[in-house]
This record gives structure tokens, sequence and C-alpha cells, in this order.
């Protein structure tokens, strides 16, 4: 678990930067994955920036790997 | 100026002077070939002379991106490398043709864009092994002697550690042994994942040019975000829903399917991530445990095993991920480990010319001494690495003419795929295209897979082979002139594939993102609608096939300029003879034949290639494109500059 209720899975990240770009364009007005607040590098860690939003899913909505899911709630 | 989509200019880099040089890039040559290949060919026609040696310092690299490619269209990350290619594509001497070819990536292209250029343009060459940098407005020809040597993981993984980004990998071209050394089937891998340039390897080597490292953070801006953002959903929702769809590529059925599952280890995919196709695979247990190759088209191993009569697919693995990890062409090292290996048995080559190697077919070990000498260029591999045509000539025998050794060869370039090994890539049923055969031998560089032609799903009916043929943006005239009410004619039909394909990568799309399982994405309206939104252009669905017709022209006029006609539009003669295959679920008479199963002749192809050039509005004769075509193009310009030379 990496930040609430998302977990990541970095073994299973395919490098297709879906989150990074979805996540830029959303709060960086363009594809620009340096400016993006989730930090890719597979297969060793995916994590956040401290500007990430806790409330934010977009990325997990993004990612068609599982490498970035978020926790059903019970 | 604000650039939407684009990025907005062009890098020139001259390896020999250290020259750099940052130009806005001509928004009229976007307007007209949109990106990757057709821009590239123009900025090619600046700096190209006629008939220069592909591996001289006159030659150029241009490397190219389009409009979609780093967003989240799926299949968003192909690009283009426009140059004279080093394989000699005739028997006649200096003859090599140009050509754009496509190349996929996740980092490379998006981050040269986000460095915030659209094409790269290099010439010269570097006094020493170097590589270049291109980090926003910092560009420097940087040295690479801690580089050369080192195999295409080895040093992508150095340049990684050097350039890390603030959020992830930057992107890499690079080029292994093989290219550094100048063989001619060499080629860079983008990514470590993605093969880029078949036969341009040596053309990167022979510029000291080891390698090309890009990162940035200037964004990919869309001109209506919001628009964009619900045409990208709408086909996105679309894909997901049909049943056909998968997000990583299948490994097929059968013993080779179940193979591919049981070693499979890890999956890349490009920009967009809805269709990842690059996997790796690892032998789990047995003699050849840990041995690896990735990024490969999957059904490699087993048509290594079948062409070198291989018993262990370990060891395929092995001979596979060595000549990744040496940056050499996988289907030419292929047939040619094959032919030469061949030819030592029949004694046409005698043990001093194979530097003292004990003929052993089928043995791994020896094979991978042969690749040595290639990448080496000692004795025979010195010959094998100049290409097929010094190879034929050494040996006496042409391998396209000659059965028992051989395999079907256009312009110098092995076709991966054997047009027979299935029941036909004519024929219905098989999930190839009708037109892929043609479409190997009539493009500059002859294609060895699916590359930019109609690629058909399973099974097709004729009039689901038309309603394709509609979604491409063929007019109801075309459709007349390609479809019968029972048939079709596959020269016809290939002009209009080949050019809505080559859209689609001149626009930053993978085609095989548009025909692999995703019919969704052969939609040319959507892709209006999507290039549209992203750049603020407008320009007709049209318009925008026409793209793909002027880069199909263009090349054809620069390959016109070298010698090249018709008659190098070669069918290749192995077509026409019927193939035995090795291995005994292909036993059986195995003959060329069309989409209904009827055996095809010299005649039947020919008449294809008559059909292909009188739609193009190409002389018949010839293959040239006429007068008329070239002026309903707006190619005039580009005409007279590649006639006068």
């Amino acid at each position: 678990m990496e930040k609430n209720n998302i977990t990541v899975t970095p073994e299973k990240c395919t490098e297709c930067m879906s989150c990074q770009l979805i996540c830029s364009m959303t709060y960086a007005g363009a594809f620009n994955p340096e400016e993006a607040r989730i930090i890719v590098n597979p297969p060793q860690s995916i994590g956040f920036t401290d500007e990430c939003k806790e409330e934010c899913i977009l990325c997990t909505r993004y990612c068609k790997f599982d490498a970035i899911t978020r926790v059903k709630e019970e | 100026m604000e650039y939407y989509g684009y990025s907005g200019r062009v890098l020139y880099v001259d390896l020999s002077t250290g020259n750099i040089r940052k130009e806005p890039l001509d928004m009229d040559l976007a307007h007209q070939f949109i990106g990757g290949p057709g821009v590239g060919l123009n900025l090619l026609l600046d700096v190209l002379k006629p008939n220069i040696d592909p591996l001289s310092p006159e030659n150029a690299l241009v490397f190219g991106t389009g409009p979609l490619l780093g967003t989240l269209v799926p299949g968003s990350g192909k690009c283009y490398l426009t140059t004279k290619y080093s394989i000699p594509a005739s028997k006649d001497e200096n003859k090599f043709f140009i050509s754009a070819s496509m190349f996929g990536g996740n980092r490379f292209g998006s981050m040269m864009k986000n460095a915030g250029y659209d094409h790269i343009v290099i010439t010269g060459r570097a006094k020493r092994p170097s590589y270049l940098k291109v980090i926003n407005e910092d560009v420097e020809i940087c040295d690479a002697n801690h580089l050369w040597g080192k195999d295409v993981y080895e040093a992508g993984r150095v340049l990684r550690d050097q350039h890390k980004g603030k959020t992830g990998r930057c992107g890499t071209f690079v080029i292994g042994p093989a290219g550094e050394n100048l063989v001619r089937f060499s080629l860079g891998w983008t990514d470590d994942w993605y093969n880029a340039g078949r036969f341009a390897g040596a053309v990167a080597g022979a510029k000291n040019l080891k390698a090309i490292v890009t990162l940035g953070n200037k964004g990919i801006k869309m001109a209506d975000m919001k628009r964009f953002m619900e045409v990208l959903e709408k086909k996105r929702q679309e894909i997901q829903g049909h049943p056909d769809y998968r997000p990583t590529a299948p490994f097929g059925k059968g013993r080779t399917g179940k193979l591919l599952t049981d070693t499979f280890v890890d999956i890349k995919g490009c920009n967009g991530g809805m269709c990842a196709c690059k996997s790796v695979h690892e032998v789990k247990d047995g003699p050849y445990k840990g041995e690896w190759f990735g990024g490969t088209f999957a059904g490699m191993p087993a048509l290594i095993q079948m062409t070198l009569q291989i018993e262990d697919y370990g060891a395929a693995f092995k001979l596979l991920g060595r000549m990744n990890r040496d940056g050499l062409c996988l289907s030419t090292s292929m047939n040619m480990l094959s032919f030469v290996t061949k030819l030592y048995e029949r004694g046409v080559l005698s043990q001093e010319d194979m530097g003292g190697l004990e003929l052993k077919m089928g043995d791994p070990d020896f094979y991978l001494a042969l690749l040595e000498k290639v990448v080496r260029r000692q004795d025979i591999g010195d010959v094998m690495a100049e290409g097929w045509y010094p190879l034929c000539e050494k040996v006496g025998i042409d391998p396209s003419t000659d059965y028992e050794t051989g395999c079907a060869i256009t312009k110098g370039v092995d076709l991966l795929v054997d047009a027979r090994i299935w029941p036909s890539l004519f024929k219905q049923g098989t999930g190839f295209s009708p037109c892929m055969g043609l479409g190997s031998v009539v493009h500059a560089k002859a294609k060895h897979t699916h590359s930019a032609t109609y690629w058909s799903h399973d099974e097709l009916s004729i009039s689901e082979v038309r309603r394709d043929a509609e979604k491409m943006g063929l007019t109801n005239e075309e459709i007349h002139r390609v479809f019968t009410e029972d048939s079709f004619d596959t020269g016809r039909l290939e002009k209009y594939g080949g050019e809505a394909e080559t859209t689609y990568n001149a626009i930053g799309i993978c085609d095989t993102a548009v025909h692999w399982q995703y019919d969704p994405m052969r939609d040319i309206p959507w892709l209006y609608e999507a290039y549209s939104a992203a750049t603020g252009l407008d320009i007709t669905p049209r318009e925008l096939l026409r793209a793909g017709e002027r880069i199909f022209n263009l090349e054809r006029l620069f390959n016109v300029r070298e010698g090249f006609t018709r008659k190098d539009d070669r069918i290749p003669p192995i077509y026409l003879q019927n193939m035995e295959t090795p291995l005994p679920a292909r036993e059986g008479e195995r003959y060329l034949t069309d989409w209904f199963g009827r055996r095809l002749t010299r005649e039947d192809l020919e008449g294809m290639l008559d059909a292909y050039y009188e739609e193009r509005g190409w002389d018949v004769k010839t293959g040239i494109p006429t007068r008329d075509k070239l002026t309903e193009l707006g190619l005039e310009e580009q005409a007279e500059m590649l006639k006068s030379g």
C-alpha cells in the first residue's frame, strides 16, 4: 500500500505511462509525465509525490495491467 | 506561436562539426504530411544527396514523431526512422533503398516531444564514440567510450542511471556491437524492448553514434483538451467493450502458445496502455535455465527452432537473447545462419571458409560461434555481415531461387514470414492479410511482418473485408474498383490498406494496435476527430489519407532517384515453388494461393502488381509515379528537387 486506497504492484507495470499521462493532463494541463504526481520505476517501485491528492484515483482507472489498483471498500 | 499536438521544433545535429541548431517545424509540411515518415522524408530531401554511401557521413538519420504520439490514445508510441538503409538492395553495386520505417517505444518518442522536438536530423560522423543527449534545451554530443562494446541492455541501463528523470526513466535508442562493427543487418533498440531501424544500426555505427537519450518536461498540449478526452474516452470504452479485447498480446493456441505462457515473465507496452505486446520469456529449468529473450514477435522461438532444426526451445531462447543483445536483426540472422550452414553441409563452403568451425547442424553452440564471427567480422562472418547479395556473390548461389538453402528475398531483405508458411498469407482464414505478401514486395523497404498493409482478422467474409475498407475511408468509387460482389482485387486493396495504416503511424499510433485485435481502432472518421481536437487543425478525413498517399509517393521518388524501378519489386521466385518444411505439422504441399485457396502463378502475381501500380497512378511498366499523380498530390516541387538531385 503506497497511498490511501491504492495498492501498487510494480512488477506488473508495462511502462505504458498511462497513469502519468492522465495525471499530468489533469493537474498540469498537458501530457507531461515528468510533471505527473506518480513516480514509475518498475519493477522496483511505483510511488507518489507529496502533491498527489489522497482522494484522487484517476491513475487506477487508466492502468489496464493491475499495477495500480484501488482497494475495494468493504 | 503555440503548438498543439506538435512540439513545434526540429533539432539538427551535425556530428562532424558539433553544430547543433533548433528550427521551427514547418507547419505547411505538417499539414501536407502530418508527421513521422512524411515530414521526415521532406527533411531528408534537404540534406541527402543522390547515390551516397549509406555508411558515409553524408547520410542522415531522421528520427520523427507524430502529433498524437505520447498521449493516451492506445498505441500512441509510434516513431519513425527515415534514412538510407545499409543493406545492399540489388546485385548492382551501390544500390540502397531510402525508407521511412516505423518503430515503437514508451519513452523515447514521448520524451523527445516533451523535450520540445518533433524530429531530430543527425548528419556527419563523430570523431569518437558518442551519444546524443537531448534533455529540453540541453542538447549535447557526449563521449560514449564507456558504452562502446556494451550490449544494448547494458548500455541502456548505464544511460538510464546517468540521466534519471524526476518521475521515471529517460527514453533511449541504443545500438549493439553489431551496429558498431557495421554489420549491415544490425538495428537499434528503443527503451530496451522495441527494435528500431532494421538495417540502420550500421548507419548509426558509421556515425560513431552509440545512443540517443531523450528527456523533457515541456508537455504535449492539446488544442481542445476537453473535446480530445471525450473523443478518446468514447473509443477507449468501445475497445474495452469489444468481445475480443485483451490488454496484452495473445500467445496463440497449441504447443507454442503453451510454451510462451509457461515461460512468460514480463510484458511491456507503448503509450496509451491498452495493448502491451512486448513480452519477455525465460527458460525455467533444464540445461538452458535462465536464458531469456524479449521484445520480439513471440512466434520467433518456434520459427528459429524450425529453421535451424534446433530441438530444445531453450537453445532458441539463448540464440534470440544473443541476437538481441548484439543488436542484430533476428530474421536475417536466422535465415543467414540457416543458409550458410546448409551450404557448409553441401560442401560449397569449406572448413577454412568457416574459420575452422566444425559443422554441427542444429547445435546452438555452432550457431552462436557463427554469430560471433558475424559480429566480429571474421572469416565467413565478414561476408555475411555485408548482406545477402555480397554473400550470394561469394558462394555463387542465390538463396531466393535455390530452394534447398533458400528463403524469400526482395530488395536484399529476407521476409520474416514466408508467405507459404501458413496456408497462405493471401488466403482467407489465416488471420493474416491478403495484401501482406504483396505489401512485402512493393514497399521501399520490403516489410517483414504486417507493417503498413491491410491486415485482416480471422475468417472474414468478403463483405466483412469490404466493411474494413469502408472504415479505412475508401470512397464509393474506390470500393467499386476494389470489390466485386464475391471477390476483391488484392493489388488495388493494398494501395488503400497501406495508406490508411501509414496515416495512423504518421499520426503516432501503432498500426498493430489498429489491426491486431482492436477492430474499433480501424476508424478514419474517429482518427480525424482525435487529430483535429489535438492539433486544432482543420484537415478533412480525406486529406489525412492523402497524407498517407503523399508519403508513399515521396518515398518512391527518392528510390527512383537511386535507380529503383518495378524490376526491383521482385516477387521472390521461391514463392512459386512448393514449400517443404521440416516440421511434421507442416507436411504436405504448400503453394502460394489466393484468398480462395487457388494456387497463384507468376502471371497472377504480376497481375496484382499491375493493378497496384495502376491504382496508385504509377506507370505500370516502370513503377514510377506519373506526372499527373504528382501534380494531383502537390508534389511537383519535391519531384523537381529529386530529379535534379
